[in-house]
């Protein structure tokens, strides 16, 4: 039965986005927009480019040089998002859960990789979901 | 590209040394110009006529010599002394790389310890499964004391005895100042064996060391890594020989640097040499058990190989070093510490009996700056205790001899000169350095090594300039 429902959440994520998926859900998470799915697809696919405007587009209260600096050490950056839960949300504002994995190979020193959930609050704009903050 | 340029050139400056330098290196090997020069070379003329020689009464290494000479422990225990630190002096190490960590502002990571690594200690950190680096570094040092002593101004002085003389085969007395067969073992019989020669040593030592660095990462957690040293060492020795005629005052003819001239009491005997090579092959590899750039602790062994040519001070030493490193840090200011213990297992050379190098206990701590971004200042102490290594004292010594008037009650003088002394040897050295990123993954780096203490050999600062990158 898990598997099943598993199978048809991802196959509903699939269909929304080729690569950020959703697993099973808590009985009392509800499943987020797809449109905010497509944010943290536009999200994931800024940070793996190491393209810091674009990720600025996604999420506008970056420290972009910050951020510049950082992908100037980094050969490649693989990102992976799932398990994406929308804890509370209205048609303005939603505060979703997600487990972010991340793969640096950075231009010098260690290939390292760190998984960690986070909380982040998204409002919606003239140009649909971006991410205002991260709670943790 | 640059760095191909200054590799090549430097190889090239290496390569091309070892011939020259190679023709002046001393028959005997540098290890032993000084015993050859004080205890071989300082001799008097032959005389022209039939008679007793005096030529090598003050040279206990010749054939008719006796190693029972006080002066042979002496100067083999100071030449051991010089030797065993020269071989043993301490490479700087390699840069070791870039470090990130996850930063939760920027949603990714970021180089979380900016700093490039100390340059005489080792830091925690590993360079990461499937990475390397390598460069090179070249380090000059030249020394200026011995065990407290001036070494280039004549301060250190061996008192050179008489032989005992005339024992088997001695030429009939008289004329020949009425020696007897069957001295008595005291310096006062016959009378002149109550002379001296002070030998006032004056020496320049330097050595170069370009050293070749490989590190790498064969995971995340463990690093393999090989320093190949390549050495020249330079020794200038010379010494002021000046007969003291304690018993043969009154005939000077009896030793004297010049036959039948009573005033040749002085004279300089000088040798020098020099030698290029292959220094002693390190093999290094360290785990990090765990912990991250903000604090870890990691373990490491630096196998040294006796690949060095022992007779000419380039190395010739095996030495099995175990060691902890634990390294703590933030962005702009990180701390390492390093406590290790040495296993001697080569022979030096250079002494007239074989001689292990001894165990050595080492430790080092030190912080690094991050001064800019693309800059690291580096600030370590570096302490070395050589076990039972022993130690050379200035002690006044007491010497003997009977006046040619042998009415006179024999009397004595006092000279100050090294005595040997067991113990261990403790070393105490201060670096400051540097270390600049001036593009992508190269390193930079340039420190100095001062001694802080007397003991031992004492070095002027050591001057160590680097280039590392990262692959």
């Amino acid at each position: 039965m898990f598997c099943w429902l598993q199978a048809v959440h991802v196959l509903s994520f699939e269909l929304a986005s080729d690569r950020v998926q959703q697993t099973a859900a808590g009985s009392s998470d509800k499943a987020p927009d797809p449109a905010i799915r497509a944010t943290l697809q536009a999200y994931q696919d800024a940070l793996e480019s190491l393209d810091a405007d674009a990720v600025k587009k996604v999420q506008p209260s970056i420290d972009v040089e910050g951020l510049k600096r950082a992908f100037r050490e980094m050969r490649s950056l693989d990102v992976e998002i799932d398990n994406i839960r929308l804890l509370s949300g209205d048609q303005a504002s939603a505060r979703v859960s997600c487990r972010v994995a991340q793969t640096l190979t950075p231009r010098a020193g260690s290939r390292q990789t760190t998984t960690v959930t986070r909380v982040l609050r998204l409002k919606r704009d003239a140009s649909g979901w971006v991410i205002e903050t991260f709670e943790r | 590209m640059p760095i191909r340029a200054i590799t090549r050139g430097l190889l090239a400056l290496v390569l091309a040394v070892p011939a020259a330098a190679h023709a002046q290196t001393p028959p005997a090997g540098l290890a032993r110009l000084l015993p050859e020069l004080i205890l071989r070379e300082i001799t008097l003329p032959t005389p022209t006529t039939p008679g007793l020689s005096h030529a090598a009464h003050f040279s206990p290494l010749n054939p008719e010599g006796s190693a029972d000479n006080p002066a042979v422990d002496i100067v083999s225990g100071f030449n051991a002394l010089l030797i065993g630190q020269l071989a043993s002096l301490p490479l700087g190490t390699s840069a070791g790389g870039f470090t990130y960590a996850f930063d939760p502002a920027l949603g990714t990571f970021s180089r979380t310890s900016r700093s490039f690594g100390p340059s005489f200690a080792e830091r925690a950190a590993t360079i990461g499964k499937q990475r390397m680096s390598a460069g090179f570094s070249y380090q000059h040092t030249s020394y200026s004391r011995f065990e407290g002593q001036p070494l280039d101004d004549g301060s250190i002085r061996f008192y050179l005895h008489h032989e005992e003389c005339c024992t088997v085969g001695g030429p009939p007395v008289p004329p020949f100042f009425g020696v007897v067969t069957n001295p008595d073992g005291s310096r006062l019989t016959p009378f002149f064996e109550g002379d001296v020669i002070e030998a006032a040593l004056s020496l320049d030592v330097n050595t170069d060391t370009v050293a070749f660095f490989g590190n790498y990462g064969v995971t995340d957690r463990w690093d393999v890594g090989i320093a190949v040293p390549v050495v020249r060492v330079d020794v200038e020795a010379s010494v002021l020989a000046t007969i003291l005629r304690l018993s043969t005052g009154p005939n000077p003819f009896i030793h004297t640097f010049e036959a039948g001239n009573p005033n040749a009491t002085q004279r300089t005997f000088s040798r020098s040499g020099s030698a290029t090579g292959l220094g002693d092959l390190v093999l290094r590899t360290k785990y990090r058990f765990f912990g991250d750039t903000r604090g870890a602790l990691a373990a490491a062994i630096d196998a040294r190989l006796p690949t060095g040519d022992e007779e000419n001070l380039l190395g010739g030493s095996a030495q099995t070093k175990l060691f902890l490193v634990a390294s703590t840090g933030g962005d702009r200011l990180a701390q390492h510490v390093n406590v290790g213990y040495s296993f001697g297992g080569g022979r030096e050379a250079g002494t007239l009996s074989s001689r292990s190098l001894p165990d050595e206990f080492t430790y080092a701590g030190g912080v690094e700056f991050v001064a800019a971004p693309q800059l690291t200042l580096i600030g370590d102490l570096v302490g070395r205790t050589l076990r039972g290594m022993g130690r050379l004292e200035i002690e006044s010594k007491r010497f003997d001899f009977q006046p040619l008037d042998a009415t006179q009650p024999p009397t004595s003088v006092h000279f100050d000169e090294f005595a040997q002394r067991s113990g261990n040897l403790n070393l105490l050295f201060g670096t400051v350095g540097a270390k600049f990123n001036p593009a992508g993954d190269l390193l930079i780096s340039g420190s100095v090594l001062f001694p802080l203490t007397d003991a031992g050999l004492k070095s002027r600062w050591t001057t160590v300039v680097g280039l590392d990158y990262t692959f």
